[in-house]
Formats: C-alpha cells, sequence, structure tokens
C-alpha cells in the first residue's frame, strides 16, 4: 500500500493554517494599529546615522560561491537519504551485503570529499583572503 | 571499463599534483595517464563484456571509439605545453584533471548500454566542457562563449532527458538492447506517438551536441570565445565520442523505426553541409572558420551515420580519426603563431593574415598546416581524402543520391575556405619570426603530419583494424 | 476531490510559470519560480514519487532558488539615482519567437501525450513487487543494486561541478 495524496491533508492543514496566519496577522496590525507617518519615521534607520547610497551595493562573490557548495552538498545528501533508509534492513539480511552497500557509499562520499579537500587546500573558503 | 576507473583516480591525482607547486611533472604525468588508459582500454579487444547490471558494454568497437578519443586527447595534451609558464593565471592541474574526467564520460557515451549512462556520460563531457570554454577568466569572449554553451546546452541535454523519459514511457526499458527489441515488435503494429516522439528529441540532443544543424549556432561563438587549446579538445573528443553514441542508436536501437527518422537525417544533413561550408567562405577569422568546418564535417558524418551499411563502422571511425589528427595539428600551428605574435606585442585577431608569410621563416609550421588544411578539404594523398572517400561510397551503396550530390559539391566549396591559409602562408607578404618549437611540441606536429600522410598513402593499415 | 485539488495545483503551476514568463522584474520572476516549483513537487505526491517530490523541494526550492536570488543580489547597476526604482528589468525578450516555439512544443506534446496508453506500459523494469508505504525504499535498493555505476559516476559529475565552480567563481587573488 502506497502513501496516497489523502495523506499528505496534515501537511496541506498545515500549509494553510501557516499562510492565513500571516494573512489574518497582517490584516489585523495594518487595520488595529494607529498610523501616524512623518518623514521621520518613513526612514530606513529612524534613530541611526542618515542612510548614504543604495542598497544594492554588489556583494562579494563568495557568498555565492558558498551557496553553489551548497546545493552540490545538498544534491549529495538526498542520494543518502534512501541509502539510509534501507541500511537496517541490509544489516539484517548479512553481513556481507551490509558491507557491500556500506563500501558502495563511501565510494560515493569519498569522490566528494576529494572535491571538498581540494576546495579547502585551494584556500576558497578562506573568508579574509 | 577499467580505463573509465583509472581515468577517474588519474584526474583525481592530477588535482593534487596541482599542489606540489612543480608545474613541469604535470604534462608528463598527463601524457603517461592518457597512455595507461589506451593500454587498458586496448586490453579489452577481442572480448565482449558487459559490466555492472548492463550498464556499459565493451567490444570491439567501443574500444576503437575510445581509442581515437584517447589518441585525440593524447595529442591535445601534448600539444599544450603545460599551458606556459604564467603561475598566476593558468592552473594546467586542473586543466588536465578535468579534461581526464571529461574523457570517462566521452568513454561511456562510447560504451554505453543504457540510456542513464549515456545521459550521465554526455552530462560529464558537456559539464567538462562548459568549464574549459570559460577558463580564460580575464577574457570577456571566453566568459560568454562559456555562459552561451552553457545555457544551450543545457536546454539540449534538457531535451534529451526528456527523449529518454518518453523512450521509456513507450518501451519500459532503459536497456538499449531492450529498446531494440520493443521498437521492433512495436514498428510492425500501433507504436504509441511517445516512442516517435522520444526517439526524435534523443536524435536532436545528440545532434546539438555534435553541432549539426539547425542545433549549431552556438558553435562559431563557442570555438572562437574559448581557448584555442580547448577549442580543438572540444571539436575533436566530443564530435567523435556524440558521433559514436549517435551511430550506436541508430543502427542500433532505432532500427526497428527508421522511416520516422531517415529523412529528418537527410535533410538535416543536407541542411549542415550547406550551411557549414557557405558559411565558411565568408569568415575571416581562422578559429571561425574552423568552427563552420567542423559543422560541415558533422554534415559528412551524419552522412555516414545515416547509411545504414555493413562497414558504416569503420567509415565514421577513419573519418573521425583524420579528422582529429588535421584539426588538432592546425589549430596547434595556430596556438603557436599566435602566441608569437602577442609576444611581440602585436595585436592578435586569429584571421587568416595571422599566418601572411609563415613559410619564410617557419618551413616546418607552414607544412604541417598545408598537411592538415589539404586532409581537411580531402585531397588525396592525405587521410582526410580516404575519409570522405568511404563515406562518399558508403552513401553511394546505400543509394542515397541526394544528400550525396550535396555533399560531393560541398567538398568542392570546402577546397576553397581551406586553400586560403594555404595561400597566406606561402604566397602573401608578411613577418612571422622564426618560432623556436619545444621538442615535444615539435614531435607532435611531426607525428599528426606523417600520421595524415600515411593514412592518405595506406589507409588499410588502420581502416583493416576497424 | 482529488480532481479538485490536482486542478489547483494545475492552475498554480500554469498562472505562476506565465508569471514568471510574463514579469520583466527578475525578482518577480525568481520567487513565481518558487510556487511553480511547490505546485511540481504537489503533482509529484499525486503520482506517488514522494521522494522525488522531496528532492525537488529540498534542491530546487532550498538551494537552485536561493542561488537564483543570490544571483540577482550579485548584479547592480552602475549609474542608477537613488530616488530610482530598485527593479532589475530583463532586456531581452521575445514574445513573437517565444510564444511560437511554445506553442509547437506544446501541441507536440499534448498530440503525444492524449493519445499515449499508459496503463499498457511495460512493466519490467519496475523489479520487485515487494509494496513499501514509501518510495524511497524502492529507489535505495535500486540505486544501490541496479544503478550502482550510474549513483557512482554521478560522483564524478558532481566533483567536476565542484571543482569547475571553485575554479571559475574564485576571485583571481585567491586562485594560488
Amino acid at each position: 500500500m502506497q502513501y496516497q495524496p489523502s495523506d499528505y491533508l496534515p501537511i496541506i492543514v498545515q500549509l494553510i493554517a501557516a499562510i492565513g496566519f500571516i494573512v489574518a496577522t497582517m490584516i489585523a496590525t495594518h487595520s488595529l494599529g494607529p498610523k501616524r507617518n512623518t518623514k521621520l519615521k518613513n526612514e530606513v534607520f529612524e534613530c541611526g546615522i542618515e542612510s548614504v547610497g543604495d542598497a544594492r551595493t554588489p556583494i562579494s562573490v563568495k557568498y555565492f560561491l558558498v551557496a553553489i557548495l551548497f546545493v552540490l552538498f545538498d544534491v549529495e545528501v538526498i542520494f543518502m537519504y534512501p541509502w539510509a533508509v534501507n541500511f537496517i534492513h541490509w544489516v539484517n539480511t548479512s553481513a556481507a551485503v551490509a558491507k557491500e552497500m556500506f563500501l558502495e557509499m563511501l565510494v560515493f562520499m569519498a569522490l566528494l570529499l576529494t572535491g571538498f579537500v581540494y576546495v579547502i587546500k585551494k584556500g576558497i573558503l578562506h573568508w579574509e583572503k | 571499463m577499467n580505463s573509465i576507473i583509472a581515468l577517474s583516480l588519474f584526474g583525481i591525482a592530477n588535482l593534487f599534483l596541482g599542489f606540489l607547486n612543480n608545474r613541469k611533472i604535470l604534462l608528463p604525468a598527463t601524457l603517461a595517464f592518457v597512455l595507461v588508459a589506451l593500454g587498458l582500454n586496448l586490453a579489452d579487444w577481442n572480448q565482449e563484456y558487459l559490466w555492472f547490471n548492463n550498464m556499459l558494454r565493451t567490444n570491439n568497437l567501443s574500444v576503437n571509439f575510445a581509442s581515437v578519443i584517447l589518441v585525440a586527447t593524447f595529442l591535445v595534451v601534448a600539444v599544450s605545453r603545460g599551458f606556459g609558464d604564467d603561475e598566476e593565471h593558468t592552473h594546467p592541474a586542473e586543466y588536465y584533471a578535468i579534461m581526464l574526467f571529461s574523457v570517462v564520460g566521452a568513454i561511456m557515451m562510447v560504451t554505453f548500454e543504457n540510456l542513464i549512462m549515456l545521459f550521465v556520460g554526455l552530462e560529464i563531457l558537456s559539464v567538462s566542457m562548459y568549464i574549459l570554454t570559460g577558463t580564460d577568466k580575464r577574457n570577456l569572449r571566453s566568459n560568454e562563449a562559456a555562459l552561451k554553451y552553457f545555457l544551450m546546452g543545457a536546454f539540449a541535454t534538457g531535451i534529451l532527458l526528456f527523449g529518454i523519459a518518453l523512450i521509456y514511457g513507450a518501451t519500459g526499458s532503459f536497456n538499449i538492447h531492450g529498446i531494440e527489441a520493443l521498437v521492433l515488435t512495436a514498428a510492425g503494429g500501433s507504436a504509441p506517438a511517445l516512442l516517435y516522439i522520444g526517439i526524435v528529441m534523443v536524435i536532436i540532443g545528440l545532434l546539438f551536441k555534435v553541432s549539426a544543424a539547425p542545433f549549431h549556432f552556438w558553435t562559431p561563438d563557442v570555438y572562437e570565445g574559448a581557448p584555442a587549446i580547448f577549442t580543438a579538445f572540444m571539436s575533436t573528443v566530443v564530435k567523435t565520442a556524440g558521433f559514436a553514441a549517435l551511430f550506436r542508436l541508430l543502427g542500433g536501437a532505432f532500427t526497428g523505426v527508421y522511416g520516422t527518422w531517415i529523412y529528418i537525417l537527410y535533410f538535416l544533413t543536407m541542411l549542415t553541409l550547406i550551411i557549414g561550408n557557405i558559411t565558411a567562405v565568408y569568415q575571416q577569422s581562422f578559429k571561425r572558420m574552423l568552427a563552420y568546418s567542423s559543422i560541415s564535417h558533422a554534415g559528412y558524418l551524419m552522412l555516414t551515420a545515416t547509411a545504414k551499411v555493413a562497414h558504416t563502422q569503420s567509415s565514421i571511425l577513419f573519418y573521425s580519426l583524420a579528422y582529429s589528427v588535421a584539426t588538432i595539428s592546425a589549430f596547434a600551428v595556430l596556438m603557436v603563431v599566435a602566441e608569437t605574435k602577442e609576444s611581440n606585442a602585436e595585436k592578435t585577431n586569429e584571421n587568416f593574415d595571422i599566418f601572411n608569410g609563415l613559410a619564410k621563416n617557419n618551413p616546418l609550421l607552414a607544412f604541417v598546416l598545408t598537411v592538415s588544411m589539404l586532409s581537411l578539404a580531402g585531397i588525396p594523398l592525405t587521410a582526410g581524402f580516404w575519409g570522405k572517400f568511404f563515406i562518399f561510397s558508403d552513401a553511394f551503396q546505400r543509394g542515397i543520391v541526394v544528400p550525396l550530390v550535396v555533399a560531393v559539391l560541398m567538398s568542392a566549396v570546402g577546397i576553397y575556405y581551406y586553400f586560403k591559409a594555404i595561400i597566406s602562408a606561402y604566397f602573401k607578404e608578411g613577418d612571422v619570426p622564426a618560432i623556436e618549437l619545444k621538442p615535444i611540441y615539435k614531435i607532435t606536429l611531426i607525428v599528426t603530419t606523417l600520421l595524415t600522410i600515411v593514412l592518405g598513402i595506406a589507409p588499410d593499415l588502420v581502416k583493416s583494424i576497424f | 476531490m482529488i480532481n479538485f485539488i490536482f486542478l489547483f495545483f494545475f492552475l498554480l503551476i500554469a498562472i505562476s510559470a506565465i508569471v514568471v514568463l510574463w514579469s520583466r522584474n527578475v525578482l518577480y520572476s525568481a520567487f513565481s519560480l518558487l510556487v511553480t516549483f511547490l505546485g511540481i513537487s504537489a503533482l509529484y505526491v499525486m503520482a506517488g514519487a514522494d521522494f522525488v517530490a522531496v528532492t525537488q523541494i529540498l534542491i530546487y526550492v532550498g538551494g537552485i532558488l536561493v542561488l537564483l536570488i543570490f544571483g540577482v543580489m550579485l548584479t547592480n547597476k552602475g549609474d542608477r539615482k537613488t530616488d530610482d526604482k530598485n527593479d532589475i528589468l530583463t532586456e531581452s525578450r521575445n514574445r513573437f519567437w517565444g510564444i511560437l516555439v511554445a506553442m509547437g512544443l506544446f501541441t507536440l506534446l499534448f498530440y503525444t501525450f492524449s493519445g499515449a496508453d499508459f496503463a499498457g506500459i511495460h512493466r519490467q523494469n519496475f523489479g520487485d513487487n515487494e509494496q513499501s508505504l514509501s518510495s524511497v525504499k524502492g529507489v535505495g535498493v535500486q540505486l544501490m543494486t541496479e544503478f550502482v555505476l550510474p549513483f557512482e559516476i554521478t560522483g564524478i559529475l558532481l566533483m567536476v561541478a565542484l571543482i569547475g565552480s571553485a575554479y571559475l567563481a574564485s576571485s583571481r587573488k585567491s586562485d594560488d
């Protein structure tokens, strides 16, 4: 028996509750609270120094690199999930099978770990450089 | 199969050799790695194996294709000369590592038995190529070429994957022999439209990778923008691997529904030949001319891939070898001449006039260029002539007259633009200082030239093996 | 009931995808893409592919989309007055050819799928019929037995992408 779409009803209910809460509170705060708009109150930093320049200054490419690395290792972790779900079953089957499966995953991890070691040795994650 | 594992490990080894801060050992190490892989590959000769639950198949055909790919890789690595001494801007360890990884992908495209392996191999090859195209980070054209190639290539891969999914939907199998059997039964009765659309989409995805018209628009820009050494790599290894995959699908898995794709491919063959050759005539840049010429060579190879006769595979192999060797020597000459001009603080544009007066001070380079151009044009006594001859005779045997006539006419057009380079080298006034060639460079150029001539005189030396 | 839910998600995907194409503001397109991805993962759930649905959310919504928005943050317009609107608008759009190609592709796929007999698909490749609650288990067994080579080779693909992105995106000074 597979999961049916109806089994996901709790998720949908939760989603609707979350979105509903946000929408409701936003409407409520907008209509309930008093509004006094002055120029000073609409400043970005009401009680700081006056803001200068553009909010959209280009950020360092290093953030982007970290994001790329995140996505790559995200994909790796996704591959581990179905393996991990089955692993206890393989262990219960026989030690030889479990060992083989463990080695297979180890090879996969080793390949990505090599890449990771390379990235670290290259000093790409070194922030101050 | 063992060569795939070995190349993956060698790629990693290369990556970490880069940390030794010794650029000198990378070139010999990579050459040795490629030779070992070639040896492992040849060890599979005359054996038919299926690997890893029918994922890969090694037989003589795959060994031959992989050998052509590895020989081309060896020659490209040899003319790369360790990427010079510019410590800050070139990183040979990464380049060589990615080249070795891309060869893993290329060999998988040759040996695949399962469409998933085709997809993963193609993806490894493509991703490596996107990176290698953009390696010249200071050059805007290189950046643009890499981005363009990436966007177009990702789209083409998507179409290929969609096609594989549709074929799976129609036949329930990824295995190409399984698909072949199901396609044969389906062809008799009522095959679902799913199957036909899937087949056409897979063919489109592969035709994009081998830059056949009308999927060729990326080729000139990418070939021009990428560093010349990687253009040489791209136009030889990717093309050979792409045609090997296309041949294995058209000649095997998709044969049952021959009628679906054969007329489309005839039409595209003629289109590719005409667009490639006619546009090449108008090019000022030598590199762009070679890009269009590679499109036109894709046309010739398509002609034989569609002509299904007994020895089609040996024609494709011979043509790929002849074309690869000639292309690599042409790019090698271009690279060394452009570099010399650059070091003399001249503005280089990689146009034809870069070769003006080359023969005066550099008779060897001019000769190498001449032989490679003659071979690409298909003049007798060069390997290129026999390559074209085998292809045309295959097409004639099969009786595909109209594309054959177009191909013959277009190869006549080809002679015109290839001779432009030779005329520049011998008859135009110009000043190229005598170029000091490194020994490995000289040896490689002599080997490629000799190979072209020997294969032109005695094609059976190789043809009988294939 | 299930048909209505399907229709709801179908409309969600179609509308948000159209917004992705139609909006000139890159950021609106990116956030609209988020809705598209979520809707697609809901369709995966309905197709019984719960593992793919979770993958879709984790990788596309959690990873790729963050990358896209990072990409938007990395851009900057050179000479912009402080009071201008802060939008990033695409300049390249080719409505006529775009619609033509999309319509052509739609017609083709619609024809293909409307004629497809999905019930009659050969099922010999689906392996054992061991029924489990979730498809994750089946995927794991297949990945580790029959498709182990593609799985390991994917590791190489990911490593190439890792090296390549580290090489291309690292700034010049920290190269060596």
